[in-house]
C-alpha cells in the first residue's frame, strides 16, 4: 500500500475524532458483557436489588427489560482490585509504617504481623478509605481461597433496582445493559407471585431456615464445593414440589464442562433420610422433586452441582411449596385448526382439561398452560395434518398399525421395551418423510426410527437428528429419516425408545407425510450497536426444513424502515449469511426493537417467516447454541462528528473462482488514503480471504482470494469490509507490538460467489 | 485409581526400581536387544495444556491481528530464515541446536485423547492402554540395559500429568516417580526423599527403632526374600541419607547457574533434569502447567513464554557446553497447539482454544540435527501445508535416536503382540522417522 507522511499534529488530532467516532460501531469485545443476574428473580409488587456479575459494566447507563411492568434503575458499579492496585496500597502501608517508626521506633506498628489493630493504624496512616480497605480485604480473601479460580467475565459488579408492578405479568424476562459501547447479550429474570427468599451462607452443614412458610422461592448461588441447605416445616400428605430452575436461567457457560450449572436436589426427611432425589428432570434441562410428605415435621432441601463445581454465575431459584407442577400434556399437539381439550398431567392441577383454540394459530410450537397458570410449561406443537392415535398392539411388523401417509400419530412406548410399527403406502419412488416429536416436547423419550420395507430390508434408519432450531437442546434425541418409498409402496415405520424404557410420560407425535419444505431463521447477535450513520454486522441462519433450498430474502418490518440492509439475501444452498444493518443519521433515542423477515418462494407460493432473535452462546469450551431471545434490538449511540467517507465504489457480486481472485474497489478521503487506511474481512466465509490492497487512481483496490482447497465452486454469501488504521500510541516505543487498532467503521456488505 | 498414581516412596524406593524390568512384567519376553543410539537420555519438556504453535515456534505475523493477537514482531533467530516468537529471545540465540517441527498433525482436541496420542502414538481405542514414551524408555534403558542407579529410571518432575497413564499395560512398576515439591524453594522437598522437618539424626533413628521392633526380619534374617528386602531398604535409606539423593541438592550449584536457568519452578526443574541426565536417568519429564490458555492469553503468554525461554536456553546451552546434549534429547512439545483465530469475544477475552489440526515441537541434542524446520502450517497456521508429521513419527524418531528398534516387542501382560511405536498409520502408509534432521 502506498503511504505518504501526513503531519502528526493533524493524524493525531483526526485518530482522536475516529477512535471516538467507531468505538460503538458495532458490538463487540468493548460492550458490556453481562454473566448472571443475582438474584433471578422477583416477586411482582416488590422492588428488589439484583446484582449483575459481568465485565466492561463501568460506562452502563441503563438496564432494558422485556416485556411490561418492570422497570430498572443502575446503581453502583463495584471492579475488584487488581494486583497492581493491591501493591500499591501494600507501598501505601509499608510508606505509613516508616513514617510511624520514624516517629516512634517502639510503638510502630509492623505491617505484616498479623495485628487487625496495627493495620487499623497503617491504614489511617497512609489514609486508606474504608472503600479501599474493603477492597483490599475482598482481593485477600479471593487470593488466598484455595478453591477459587480467576472468572474475569464476571468479576465486576453491577447494583439494579429493579421495580416490578403488582400486575406485571409472570414470566421470563430479559435485562440487557447499554452503554456507550453498545448492548449486552440478555440475561434472565423470572418474575414470579410466590415470596422470595435469598439463602444465608453457611448452610451447608447446618440447614438454612430462610424458609419461614410455604410456599416460597428460594435464591441462591453455588460456589466451589458448595452445598446449600434448607430447613422448612411441613406437614404429612402435602404434595411437595420442589423446582430448581438453573438452567433455564443460565443455559450454557462457555468455560464449564459440562457446559451448564449441573444442579441436583435432595429432600430429607425429618430424620436426616434421603427420601426424594433427582438431578435431571425428564431428560430434560432442571431437576424438580415430587413428593407426597410421609410425615409432619422439618424436611431439608439440598442443593448442589453435581460435581461439586460453583461460582457466582451458577445461580438458582427453588420454588417450593404444593405448587401446580405439570409432567406431560395429553395430547401433545393439534391440528391447525381443531379446538382440543388438553389434561394437564401432574401435581396439585386441576383435573378440567384447558380446552385449545388453534384456528388462529399459525403451525409451530407454543406453551401451556398460560403463564402464571402452573410452575412451569411444556410445548404443545400446532400442525397442519390431522391427528391419529397410536393403537395397540402395534408391537411387530406382521401386526402394525396402518395409517395413512400425510398424517401425525399421537404414540405412547407404554412399556419398557415397547415398539411401535406403522404401515403407510405410498407410490413407489415418492419422497417420504418420518419424523419424531417428543423429547422437543418434553417427553422423556429418546426416540429411534427404523423403516424396512416389506421383506424387512431397512430402507432408513436414524437415532439422534439436529435440529437447529432447538437451540437450547444438547442432546437432539429425536429421530427424522427421509426416504423413497419401495416398489410395492408399503413402509414399515418403527419406533422404540433407544435405552429400551417406556411408561406413560414416554409420548411422541409422529409425522408421516411427503416433504413439507419451509424454512425458519435465526438472527444474531440479539443486540446490536451502532453509531448514527454507521454500519453493524450481523449474522442471520437459515433453518431449513424438508429439503427447502432456495433462496431467502431478508427484509426488516415494521416501522423502523429507516435502517437499512445491506447483503440482505441467503442464497440458495447456504445455512447462513453475514450482512449489515445501517443505522440512520441523525440524533439517537432508545434503543429500538426490529423485526427481520425472511421471504422464499415455496412451490410457487411466497412464505414468510420472522427471523427468532437469538445468542451464539458457547458451552463446554467447544459446542455452540442459537439460543433463542425475546427481542431483537438495536441501540444507537450519537453519530461521530466526521464519519469517514470511506465507500465501496462498486457493490455487485464479487465473482471469484477456485484459486483465484478479485478486487473490490474502495474509495476513501485522500488523506486516508495515503496514509494508513487498512481494510479485513469480518468473519469471513471459509475458504475466502483478503490478500492486500493498494492505492491506484485515488481508490484503494483491494484483492479477495478463493483459496484452493478451501472455497468450493458454488460457494456464495456475503462478504463484510472493516476499516481501520493502525497507530502507534503517544509516547509510546515504536515497536510492532504497541500498534494499536483504530477502527474507523464497518462497510455494507456486499455479495460473492465462487463459480462452478 | 492405582492407574493414575506415580511410584510412592514405598514403590520407588524400597520395592527397588532396579528391579524394574525383572519384576514388573513377570514371564513377560525380555526386550529386543537394542541398536545402538547416540542419545542416552532424554528431558520431555511437557507444554502441558497445549501451547500455541503460533506465539512460540510458528509465528503468523502476517495473517493479522486476529491470528498473531500482539505478538506481531517475531524475531530472528541465529540461524538464517528461522524466525520465533519476540519473548524467546535466548531460544533465538541457539536456534542452530534444535530443530522445530511446524507440521505436528493429529486432529484431536480433547486433553486426555491428544496426551495419550502424543506420549504413545497411538489414538485410544478399546485394545491394549499403551505406555507412554518415559515408560517405554524407562523399559528399555533400565535395568536390562545396565543403568544401575538408585534413583529410578523415569522421573517426573514434579507432579503427575494425571489424564494420562504414562505406564499403560507395563503396570505400575514401569511408572515415573513424582518428585512433588518445588525446585525453586530453598528446600526441594522431594517425595519420599526429603521430608520437611525431619533431620538427618531422627531419620536414623527412626530406622533404629524400627529394626528393634522388626522381630520377623530378625528371626528369618537367613530368607532370601528377606534379605531382599534388607537390601532395597538400604538402597531407600541410601537415597535418603547417602550420597544418591543429593542429585536433588540444588543448592549443590553455583548461584550464577541456578540463576541462568531463572528461579522459577521451570527453570530450576530444567536444572533438576540436568542434574538427573547426569547422574544417568534415562528419562526426565518436566511437566510444565500453566498453558491451557483459554482466557487472556496474551497476558499469560507475557508471563510465560520469558520463563520458558530462560528456562529451556540454559538447559540446551548447559548440556552443550557440558558435553552432553549429544546424548541427551530435550522434546518440547504438548499435545496440541492452540487456536489460531483469537477468540476476542468474552468470556475468553482473548483466548485461544485447543487445536489439534496442526501444532508444533522442537527436538534438540541426542543426535537431532539443530537448525532446521520440519514441515509447515499454512499462513494462518491453520492447517498444515507441508510434510504433515503424526506424533507417531516424532516417537519413533526418538526411539531410533536412543538406540531403541521402534519395532520391538513390548512385554504385554497377555502375550499380546504389542510393538514399541506403530509402524503404519491408522489412515494408512508407514509412519517413518524424522529422517531430514537424524
Amino acid at each position: 500500500m502506498a503511504t505518504k507522511p501526513v503531519p502528526g499534529w493533524c493524524v493525531a488530532g483526526i485518530l482522536l475524532l475516529l477512535a471516538a467516532a467507531s468505538s460503538v460501531a458495532q458490538q463487540g469485545p468493548l460492550g458490556p458483557k453481562a454473566g448472571y443476574l443475582y438474584p433471578a428473580g422477583g416477586e411482582r409488587g416488590t422492588t428488589v436489588q439484583v446484582t449483575v456479575g459481568g465485565d466492561a459494566l463501568a460506562g452502563v447507563q441503563r438496564a432494558l427489560v422485556t416485556g411490561v411492568g418492570v422497570t430498572a434503575t443502575v446503581g453502583k458499579f463495584h471492579r475488584p482490585m487488581n494486583p497492581g492496585q493491591a501493591n500499591r496500597i501494600r507501598e501505601r502501608l509499608e510508606e505509613a509504617q516508616q513514617a510511624l517508626t520514624q516517629k516512634n521506633p517502639l510503638t510502630a506498628p509492623r505491617l505484616y504481623v498479623f495485628a487487625p489493630a496495627a493495620f487499623t493504624l497503617l491504614a489511617r496512616e497512609a489514609g486508606l478509605t474504608p472503600e479501599e480497605i474493603a477492597d483490599l480485604d475482598e482481593f485477600r480473601r479471593r487470593r488466598t481461597d484455595p478453591k477459587r479460580q480467576d472468572n474475569p467475565q464476571i468479576e465486576e459488579t453491577l447494583q439494579l433496582t429493579l421495580q416490578i408492578a403488582a400486575d406485571a405479568p409472570p414470566g421470563v424476562r430479559e435485562i440487557r445493559l447499554a452503554g456507550p459501547a453498545g448492548l449486552s447479550a440478555p440475561v434472565r429474570f423470572v418474575v414470579g407471585s410466590l415470596p422470595e427468599r435469598r439463602e444465608v451462607e453457611p448452610n451447608d452443614a447446618m440447614a438454612d431456615t430462610c424458609v419461614e412458610a410455604l410456599p416460597a422461592v428460594i435464591n441462591g448461588q453455588v460456589m466451589p464445593g458448595d452445598v446449600d441447605r434448607f430447613r422448612f416445616a411441613a406437614p404429612k400428605g402435602m404434595r411437595l414440589v420442589a423446582s430448581a430452575a438453573t438452567r433455564s436461567i443460565t443455559p450454557f457457560l462457555a468455560d464449564a464442562v459440562p457446559g451448564w450449572f449441573q444442579a441436583t436436589l435432595r429432600l430429607l426427611d425429618p430424620d436426616g433420610r434421603e427420601i426424594a432425589y433427582d438431578d435431571t428432570s425428564r431428560g430434560g434441562l432442571d431437576p424438580v422433586i415430587l413428593c407426597e410428605l410421609p410425615r409432619d415435621g422439618d424436611y431439608t432441601l439440598e442443593i448442589r452441582d453435581a460435581i461439586y463445581r460453583g461460582r457466582e454465575d451458577f445461580v438458582y431459584r427453588i420454588s417450593l411449596g404444593q405448587l401446580p407442577y405439570v409432567t406431560r400434556l395429553e395430547p401433545m399437539g393439534a391440528r391447525q385448526g381443531a379446538t382440543v381439550p388438553v389434561r394437564l398431567v401432574g401435581w396439585n392441577l386441576p383435573s378440567e382439561p384447558v380446552r385449545v383454540e388453534t384456528a388462529r394459530l399459525e403451525p409451530g410450537i407454543y406453551r401451556l398452560p398460560a403463564e402464571g397458570a402452573a410452575l412451569n410449561q411444556l410445548p404443545f406443537t400446532v400442525e397442519g395434518l390431522p391427528t391419529v392415535r397410536e393403537r395397540e398392539p402395534n408391537d411387530t411388523a406382521r401386526k402394525p398399525q396402518p395409517v395413512s401417509l400425510e398424517c401425525v400419530i399421537e404414540g405412547r412406548m407404554d412399556r419398557p421395551g415397547d415398539i411401535d410399527v406403522y404401515a403407510v403406502r405410498a407410490p413407489a419412488g415418492a419422497v417420504l418423510v418420518a419424523e419424531v416429536m417428543a423429547r422437543r416436547l418434553g417427553s422423556p423419550l429418546d426416540a429411534s426410527l427404523r423403516v424396512t420395507d416389506a421383506s424387512s430390508a431397512v430402507l432408513a434408519f436414524n437415532d439422534d437428528w439436529v435440529d437447529k432450531a432447538a437451540g437450547e437442546a444438547t442432546h437432539h434425541a429425536d429421530s427424522r429419516v427421509e426416504l423413497k418409498a419401495p416398489a410395492g409402496g408399503v413402509c414399515l415405520i418403527a419406533v422404540r425408545d433407544s435405552r429400551g424404557e417406556g411408561g406413560a410420560e414416554y409420548a411422541y407425535r409422529l409425522r408421516i407425510s411427503r416433504p413439507k419444505p419451509d424454512f425458519g431463521l435465526r438472527v444474531t447477535p440479539a443486540g446490536l450497536g451502532v453509531r448514527a450513520g454507521m454500519n453493524v454486522p450481523f449474522t442471520v441462519f437459515a433453518v431449513r426444513k424438508d429439503g427447502f433450498d432456495g433462496d431467502i430474502t431478508l427484509r426488516l418490518t415494521g416501522s423502523l424502515r429507516r435502517y437499512t440492509l445491506s447483503g440482505a439475501r441467503i442464497p440458495a444452498g447456504q445455512e447462513k449469511v453475514q450482512l449489515t444493518l445501517g443505522a440512520p443519521p441523525g440524533r439517537p433515542g432508545l434503543p429500538e426493537t426490529l423485526t427481520l423477515e425472511g421471504i422464499a418462494t415455496i412451490g410457487g407460493l411466497q412464505v414468510r417467516r420472522t427471523a427468532v432473535p437469538a445468542e451464539d452462546r458457547m458451552q463446554a469450551f467447544a459446542y455452540r447454541h442459537l439460543t433463542p431471545a425475546q427481542e431483537w434490538l438495536v441501540a444507537t449511540g450519537a453519530a461521530p462528528a466526521t464519519i469517514p467517507a470511506i465507500r465501496l465504489a462498486e457493490v455487485g457480486p464479487l465473482e471469484l473462482r477456485v484459486g483465484g481472485s478479485a478486487k473490490v474497489k474502495v474509495t476513501a478521503p485522500p488523506w486516508l488514503l495515503n496514509d494508513t487506511l487498512k481494510l479485513g474481512l469480518n468473519d469471513p466465509p471459509a475458504g475466502i480471504e483478503l490478500v492486500g490492497a493498494e492505492v491506484t487512481g485515488g481508490a484503494l483496490l483491494v484483492e479477495i482470494r478463493a483459496v484452493a482447497g478451501k472455497a468450493k465452486p458454488g460457494d456464495r454469501g456475503n462478504l463484510v469490509l472493516e476499516a481501520f488504521r493502525e497507530t502507534v500510541p503517544v509516547g509510546t516505543r515504536p515497536r510492532a507490538a504497541t500498534v494499536r487498532r483504530l477502527p474507523l467503521g464497518v462497510l455494507p456488505a456486499f455479495g460473492y460467489e465462487v463459480a462452478r | 485409581m492405582d492407574d493414575l498414581r506415580g511410584l510412592t516412596r514405598r514403590e520407588a524406593l524400597l520395592g527397588g526400581a532396579a528391579t524394574l524390568a525383572a519384576a514388573g512384567i513377570a514371564g513377560a519376553q525380555a526386550p529386543a536387544a537394542p541398536k545402538p543410539g547416540r542419545a542416552k537420555s532424554v528431558i520431555q519438556i511437557w507444554v502441558w495444556g497445549g501451547p500455541s504453535h503460533l506465539d512460540t515456534f510458528d509465528p503468523k505475523p502476517e495473517a493479522g491481528q486476529n491470528y498473531c493477537g500482539p505478538f506481531n514482531a517475531p524475531i530472528a533467530t541465529n540461524v538464517a530464515g528461522i524466525r520465533i516468537n519476540e519473548n524467546l529471545p535466548e531460544l533465538a540465540k541457539i536456534a542452530d541446536k534444535y530443530a522445530i517441527i511446524r507440521s505436528l498433525t493429529h486432529g484431536n482436541n480433547g486433553h486426555e485423547t491428544a496426551s495419550y496420542i502424543t506420549q504413545t502414538g497411538r489414538t485410544p481405542g478399546p485394545g491394549p492402554v499403551y505406555p507412554g514414551a518415559g515408560a517405554v524408555v524407562s523399559l528399555f534403558k533400565g535395568a536390562d540395559a545396565g543403568y544401575k542407579g538408585l534413583i529410578p529410571p523415569y522421573i517426573v518432575l514434579t507432579e503427575l500429568q494425571g489424564r494420562f497413564s504414562e505406564a499403560g499395560f507395563l503396570g505400575y512398576k514401569a511408572k515415573p516417580f513424582a518428585t512433588g515439591g518445588d525446585p525453586a524453594q530453598a528446600r526441594f522437598m522431594v517425595e519420599g526423599v526429603v521430608a520437611q522437618g525431619i533431620s538427618e539424626q531422627r531419620q536414623r533413628a527412626r530406622r533404629d527403632l524400627l529394626h528393634r521392633l522388626d522381630t520377623f526380619g530378625a528371626a528369618m534374617g537367613g530368607d532370601a526374600r528377606v534379605a531382599e528386602l534388607r537390601r532395597s531398604e538400604e538402597q531407600a535409606y541410601d537415597m535418603i541419607l547417602g550420597d544418591a539423593g543429593k542429585v536433588f541438592d540444588l543448592s549443590q550449584e553455583k548461584d550464577d547457574v541456578r540463576q541462568a536457568y531463572g528461579r522459577s519452578t521451570f527453570g530450576q526443574s530444567c536444572l533438576m533434569a540436568r542434574r538427573l541426565v547426569e547422574k544417568g536417568v534415562p528419562y526426565i519429564t518436566i511437566n510444565y502447567p500453566g498453558w491451557d490458555t483459554h482466557k487472556q492469553h496474551f497476558p499469560a503468554m507475557r508471563r510465560k513464554l520469558p520463563e520458558m525461554d530462560r528456562g529451556m536456553a540454559a538447559l540446551i546451552s548447559d548440556l552443550s557446553q557440558r558435553g552432553l546434549l549429544d546424548s541427551t534429547i530435550v522434546w518440547w512439545g504438548g499435545e496440541f497447539g492452540r487456536t489460531p483465530a483469537v477468540q476476542w469475544e468474552a468470556p475468553w477475552d482473548g483466548g485461544r482454544s485447543h487445536y489439534g489440526q496442526v501444532f508444533g515441537a522442537v527436538l534438540a541434542g541426542g543426535g537431532f540435527k539443530g537448525g532446521r524446520v520440519v514441515g509447515a502450517s499454512d499462513a494462518r497456521g491453520e492447517e498444515v501445508k507441508e510434510r504433515p508429521v503424526h506424533p507417531a513419527v516424532v516417537l519413533r524418531s526418538i526411539y531410533t535416536q536412543l538406540g531403541i528398534d521402534p519395532n520391538a516387542k513390548l512385554p504385554h501382560p497377555q502375550g499380546l503382540d504389542v510393538r514399541v511405536a506403530p509402524a503404519t498409520l491408522e489412515a494408512g502408509g508407514p509412519v517413518g522417522v524424522l529422517q531430514e534432521i537424524m
